[in-house]
């Protein structure tokens, strides 16, 4: 069966971009417009791999990161952010969070699908 | 994997317009002495994802201005810096200049301006300069001066005369200091600006004389500045705290990155190593074989595994020992038997019992989270997952379709109408549930089409804040009834003459705040606009609080030009005089303090629309200007009226009333042609059968009906042999499915099959003069 991939953006143009491209690379992908949305998406269905926008209306990424550690079933499933921040400080930020990795804008589909395979095969 | 990018950019033009629609609102809206943290941030929100977008997509200088809009805004919203009105002003020129740029990108070209250059370069000195002394006063950095060249043929711009040319001069001058440099070889005016108000309010001031493109306006840059442009306007800081990539110069590939710090920047992405709560991983970063590349990092330590290190590439990276990780490291483990490049992947076991016991859980505090979760605040909302976009040609199409329909069975219940009802009852239910339910869907389908007028209201914030501010008037604006809901067709079309209106009350109807205050006024004069549905219309008001229209001013042009007008006229009748073509010549603007500029034409364009203008001033306490609309224009509330054998139909707006003449109340003026006395005024008498040429003899007018109806120009009596009843039309244009006629505005199809022709009041009243 696909892989799942749950890509939280507040942006239609990125968020269309990435799944276009995860879906044509085999994988099932499911969007939320922002933190909430993806929380809520997240809690109704089972992910393999979550892609999180930071810069977010009503729910930030890092906060949505910190929630969804809180779920046992979310407990050691990849969660990559896409930030144009790359810093240490947003890194370790990330970290902290209990992000799996990052991934900075811009991006382009070769580099988020190279990632992707990296993290769920 | 090659994808095309160009599908996404669709989608990216329109929602980069939304976020700068959004920024310029959220800006408008901040108040810059008590700046709400909300906004702050919101307005960030919307440069970065233009940002985001801009990048991703290729849309490189558009990413760079967002760079450095994003740059300051973000040490705004972290509290490192107060926002200043220049900031601001800087922020809205930006969006402009984002706009143009996103426009070119939609028509498939490049935006060159040195505009570009020169905001970046503001911005980047208003995000710096303020950090040397951060804490302290800020520096005033941002009132430079900028110096501008404008380029003129005097009469091209209808500034014919010494004095009207001095008077523009005058106006100008008031942005800044201005020098006359005489003429060029072309025989035009060159002035120069100096100001720092920019471009914006430059053209604000010309935009009541000319068109732009009469005008020339440069930059004037000297030499040493220049340099200092190109020097500064594309890269960062390196410094600045947050990991920003700068932008390749143009011709550089695209999405290319170039680094400042290739030890930390060069990767896009990264994976972290260090388990939450294993302090030393944190700290020493050469221990933890973060694996980085480019773009991206992955954290290799899976929960207690050491082995299982960051791994950050060009541009990801992977925390080690993350949550995700061990899913990662099973991943790189069956990846390595294929494929030997290695990125650094450590195969520690994934979920090793005993990984278990020395971790704390992953949900451990953040350090002084940055973003608090985000109440909601942007206007639009999640509404992106369930609408759609479709385009208006299909709605349209759907309109025209429903019309037919509703025609359809009008023509099904003429034919029905002499069946006798209990014997066809069953056809008489089934037409009864037909007409139900085409007129829901028609409701429905109409309703497509109907957007909130606060789709053009949004946009007089800025309207007013650059009209006040070039004119050095202080104004608020108070928006009413955003809500009410017109044709969009309507709403495209109501943005002109609702701009002209505005920008004229700021114009000449508020006053200067010296004048306000010695006339025991608030120094800040307010325009009011507000909208409302009304008994099947929607009434759109300009009202302002300035100093109204001088009665007397007016009536003296209008004898200079020559206009006739009764011995007493009411007020109504010499506020519609500004309506008058003659009245918008270049002249009165500053000497009248009336509204002369362009008034016949936003009548004309309301006049298209089905929809008419009232002025009402009082002198010193202001000026309120009525605009009334159909609520769409594809269906519209008539009367049909029987002339002979033909039917017209009278749009209901414009009925005042109807009645059964009495012999005495005819009359013929000499000049005049024939009146018809209604009470104490007399009104000018429209024949149908005279301006249609019927070919059959006038009926007697005592056998007929008058409808007394409001035109532009005052009220007419037409004369009809019957009222026949009041419908819903649809409207079809005669144009496109035949040719304009005089007098008429269209028709529609009536229930019989016959076509009846939907009759142009103003124009009627027109014909009838040339008759009379």
């Amino acid at each position: 069966m696909a892989k799942a991939i749950l890509t939280v953006d507040d942006s239609p143009s990125i968020r269309q971009m990435v799944s276009f491209t995860l879906k044509e690379a085999g994988y099932a992908v499911t969007e939320a417009v922002d933190g909430q949305d993806g929380l809520n998406k997240a809690r109704a269905a089972q992910f393999d791999l979550i892609f999180t926008d930071q810069n977010m209306p009503n729910l930030d990424g890092l906060s949505l990161i910190r929630q969804l550690r809180a779920l046992p079933q979310y407990k050691s499933v990849p969660i990559l952010m896409l930030t144009t921040e790359s810093s240490e400080a947003m890194k370790n930020q990330g970290r902290a969070a209990g992000a799996t990795g990052w991934l900075v804008k811009p991006f382009d589909p070769a580099k988020l699908l190279e990632v992707v395979r990296k993290v769920i095969g | 994997m090659a994808i095309d990018m160009t599908q996404f950019y669709q989608v990216f033009f329109e929602e980069a317009q939304e976020n700068l629609a959004t920024m310029e609102g959220l800006l408008l809206e901040l108040n810059v002495d008590a700046p709400d943290l909300e906004t702050l941030n919101a307005i960030f929100r919307a440069a970065h994802s233009i940002k985001g977008g801009a990048g991703t997509f290729g849309f490189n200088d558009m990413a760079e201005v967002t760079h450095v809009l994003e740059t300051l805004l973000d040490r705004l919203r972290k509290q490192e810096l107060a926002p200043t009105s220049e900031m601001v002003d800087a922020f809205l020129e930006a969006g402009d200049i984002l706009k143009l740029q996103l426009q070119a990108h939609q028509e498939g070209r490049e935006y060159n301006d040195p505009s570009k250059a020169e905001i970046c370069e503001r911005l980047e000195r208003l995000a710096q300069g303020e950090s040397v002394s951060a804490g302290s006063v800020p520096a005033n950095a941002a009132t430079e001066v900028n110096r501008w060249r404008l380029r003129f043929a005097p009469v091209a711009i209808g500034r014919g005369t010494e004095e009207e040319r001095h008077a523009l001069f005058a106006s100008l001058g008031e942005l800044g200091s201005i020098t006359d440099l005489g003429t060029d070889h072309q025989g035009r005016q060159v002035w120069r600006i100096e100001t720092a108000g920019g471009r914006a309010a430059i053209e604000e001031i010309l935009a009541f004389v000319c068109e732009p493109a009469q005008i020339e306006l440069e930059p004037e840059v000297s030499s040493e500045e220049a340099g200092g442009l190109q020097q500064t306007s594309a890269h960062t800081s390196a410094d600045s705290g947050y990991g920003f990539f700068d932008y390749a110069p143009p011709g550089a590939e695209k999405l290319e990155l170039t680094h400042t710090d290739p030890a930390q920047e060069d990767a896009g992405y990264g994976f972290f190593t260090g388990a939450p709560g294993s302090e030393h991983l944190l700290t020493s970063k050469p221990a933890l074989h973060l694996q980085e590349g480019d773009g991206y990092g992955i954290f290799t330590d899976a929960p207690g595994a050491e082995s299982l290190t960051d791994q950050e590439h060009e541009s990801f990276g992977l925390f080690g020992g993350s949550p995700g990780m061990d899913q990662v490291a099973a991943v790189a483990r069956r990846a390595r038997q294929d494929d030997e490049r290695g990125y650094g992947f450590f195969t520690a076991a994934p979920g090793a019992p005993s990984d278990a016991a020395p971790t704390q859980p992953a949900a451990k505090p953040a350090p002084q989270a940055e973003t608090r979760p985000a109440q909601q605040l942007a206007k639009r909302s999640v509404a992106a997952d369930s609408s759609i976009r479709v385009s208006v040609e299909k709605v349209d199409q759907l309109i025209n379709l429903v019309g037919e329909l509703v025609i359809t069975h009008a023509m099904l219940a003429d034919a029905c109408a002499h069946l006798d009802p209990v014997a066809h009852e069953r056809i008489m239910a089934g037409l009864l549930n037909l007409e139900r339910n085409s007129r829901d869907l028609q409701e429905a389908v109409m309703s497509i089409r109907m957007m909130p007028i606060s789709f053009v209201f949004n946009r007089f914030p800025r309207v007013v804040r650059d009209t006040a501010a070039a004119l050095g008037k202080k104004v608020s604006l108070r928006l009413i009834g955003e809500d009410t809901e017109l044709d969009k067709g309507l709403i495209e079309r109501l943005a002109d003459p609702l701009t002209h209106l505005v920008r004229n009350s700021i114009d000449h109807g508020i006053e200067r705040p010296e004048v306000r205050l010695a006339a025991g006024k608030p120094e800040s004069g307010e325009i009011i606009l507000r909208a409302s549905h009304r008994s099947g219309s929607v009434v759109v008001e300009v009202i302002d609080d300035g100093a109204g229209l001088n009665r007397d001013k007016i009536l003296a042009k209008a004898a200079r030009l020559g206009i006739s007008l009764p011995e007493n006229p009411s007020d109504k009748e010499v506020w519609q005089l500004i309506f008058q073509p003659g009245f918008s010549t270049a002249e009165q603007i500053t000497d009248i303090s009336g509204r002369g500029v362009g008034m016949d034409v936003v009548r004309r364009n309301i006049e298209d629309m089905n929809g008419r203008v009232e002025i009402d001033s009082v002198a010193g306490r202001g000026t309120q200007i009525t605009i009334r609309l159909p609520l769409t224009l594809a269906i519209l509330d008539g009367l049909s009226v029987r002339m002979g054998s033909e039917i017209f139909i009278l749009p209901l707006t414009v009925i005042l009333e109807s009645i059964q003449p009495r012999h005495e109340q005819f009359k013929s003026v000499v000049g005049k042609g024939r009146v018809v006395q209604i009470n104490d005024d007399y009104l000018p008498l429209v024949s149908l059968h005279q301006i249609f040429n019927s070919g059959r003899p006038e009926p007697d007018p005592l056998a007929c009906i008058l409808v007394i109806v409001e035109t532009g120009e005052g009220r007419v009596a037409i004369l009809v042999d019957e009222l026949v009843a009041q419908h819903q039309v649809v409207i079809k244009s005669l144009e496109t499915n035949y040719r304009r006629v005089e007098g008429i505005s269209g028709a529609t199809i009536m229930g019989d099959g016959r076509v009846a022709l939907i009759l142009d009041v103003d124009a009627l009243a027109r014909l009838s003069r040339r008759f009379g």
